[in-house]
């Protein structure tokens, strides 16, 4: 056989090189293959009644003084009778190019490949912070009680792995939260952002956030 | 004649006397009397029960104000609080049921009209203050569909987070399944 050094090495070079770009059109198929977590939320049917950071530091059990999710109201805008208020969700965008993965230095910040989640691991985190840093959301925080990194995680390890929707969508009164599959044409969570007009925060930014908001009628658009 | 002059020196020492305690005892306080004399303005107090017209009929409702109204003054006469302050005044078919007195929380009267009964004494900026959410309701909802006029302690003032969020979420899904019972069964 002429299986010569040189011969080898080549062959290496290319099985090398043959990988490397399969592994990761692999690894991006994954994620385009399987379920691809959004939410709308729907400024004009929020009511502001607070039921959903409720429901989540109840099923999360979120301590008190920090919060994985919160609905800030501002207004009122025009004059009694008429007043206006407006209502913004804020908690974590899911995004699909997330800062706050690319600077964690021990991988305890992950976007779950099989959903789109974007979750902490609380044994790996070390409490640096980086996150919070790099959050251009600045939903993240340190859990009081187990100091590591914490937010919302669309509810991954407790309504969803039962089978249920996030605490947040199960609570709401008037509907105003939509959660599905964003890659699946016919959820509904698709025909919505399809019918509807939605904007997303700070997108500019290029973290391409799954949290997709129906535009409240009264005041400024804040994305 | 002697008798008669003693009698009259007795009278003239008992007047005398009589003058001197009068004296002593107008002396004695002269405080209040001066006190009465700083805030003599006219008051006038009611002869008669002004609730006593209703109170006649409606027995069930002679002490049925209890809490914040019964001790209130309104602040339009700087009188204490009526029945017709708030219900109005009848008219003779009163009893044949027609609208006239004011009813809150029922569909007789509109949410407008039962709201501005209210609004004649509860200020918008004290109510903002007190909730925000008296804003965005006070056109769609009567007062009294959350607040209870007459009792002694208005359930809604001691409610605690949960329980605001709880009549927040009752009432509004309510109105989802009324709206969607709608759609469905044009």
């Amino acid at each position: 056989m002429s299986c010569s050094r040189r011969h080898f090495i080549a062959g290496m070079g290319a099985v090398i090189f043959m990988t490397g770009p399969v592994n990761r059109t692999l690894a991006q198929t994954m994620s385009i293959n399987g379920i691809r977590y959004g939410m709308v939320y729907d400024e004009t049917r929020c009511i502001g009644c607070t039921a959903c950071m409720d429901a989540c530091r109840e099923v999360n059990k979120v301590p008190e003084g920090v919060s994985r999710l919160n609905i800030i109201r501002s207004g009122p805008t025009g004059e009694f009778p008429e007043a206006k208020y407006q209502f913004y969700r804020h908690s974590c965008q899911h995004c699909d190019n997330p800062p706050c993965v690319d600077v964690c230095p021990t991988g305890a910040s992950y976007k779950d490949a099989a959903t789109g989640i974007v979750d902490v691991n609380p044994d790996r985190c070390v409490g640096c912070q980086y996150c919070i840093a790099a959050c251009p959301y600045r939903v993240r925080f340190i859990h009081p009680v187990r100091k590591t990194a914490d937010k919302c995680n669309f509810c991954r390890d407790t309504n969803l792995a039962q089978g249920k929707l996030p605490a947040c969508v199960e609570s709401c009164p008037t509907k105003a939260l939509t959660f599905g599959n964003l890659d699946d044409p016919n959820s509904e969570i698709v025909k919505l952002i399809e019918n509807r007009t939605t904007y997303r925060a700070k997108v500019h930014l290029g973290t391409e956030p799954k949290m997709y908001r129906i535009p409240s009628k009264h005041g400024e658009i804040k994305g | 004649m002697g008798s008669l002059r003693s009698l009259f020196k007795g009278g003239l020492l008992m007047l005398v006397s009589m003058f001197a305690l009068t004296a002593m005892s107008s002396s004695a306080e002269p405080v209040p009397e001066q006190k009465t004399e700083v805030s003599s303005e006219y008051k006038v107090e009611l002869q008669r029960n002004p609730d006593y017209a209703c109170t006649q009929c409606h027995k069930d409702a002679k002490d049925g104000m209890h809490g914040a109204h019964s001790k209130a003054i309104n602040p339009n006469n700087q009188l204490p609080v009526t029945c017709t302050n708030c219900h109005g005044k009848i008219t003779p078919e009163h009893r044949n049921g027609v609208a006239d007195a004011m009813r809150f929380n029922e569909d007789m009267f509109p949410v407008d009209k039962q709201n501005q009964v209210c609004m004649t004494c509860h200020q918008p900026e004290k109510l903002r203050t007190a909730l925000w959410a008296h804003d965005v309701h006070i056109l769609k909802t009567s007062c009294a569909s959350c607040h209870q006029l007459h009792p002694t302690k208005d359930p809604v003032q001691g409610l605690d987070q949960k329980g605001q969020i709880k009549l927040c979420v009752d009432c509004h899904s309510k109105q989802q399944q009324q709206y969607h019972k709608e759609k469905e069964t044009p």
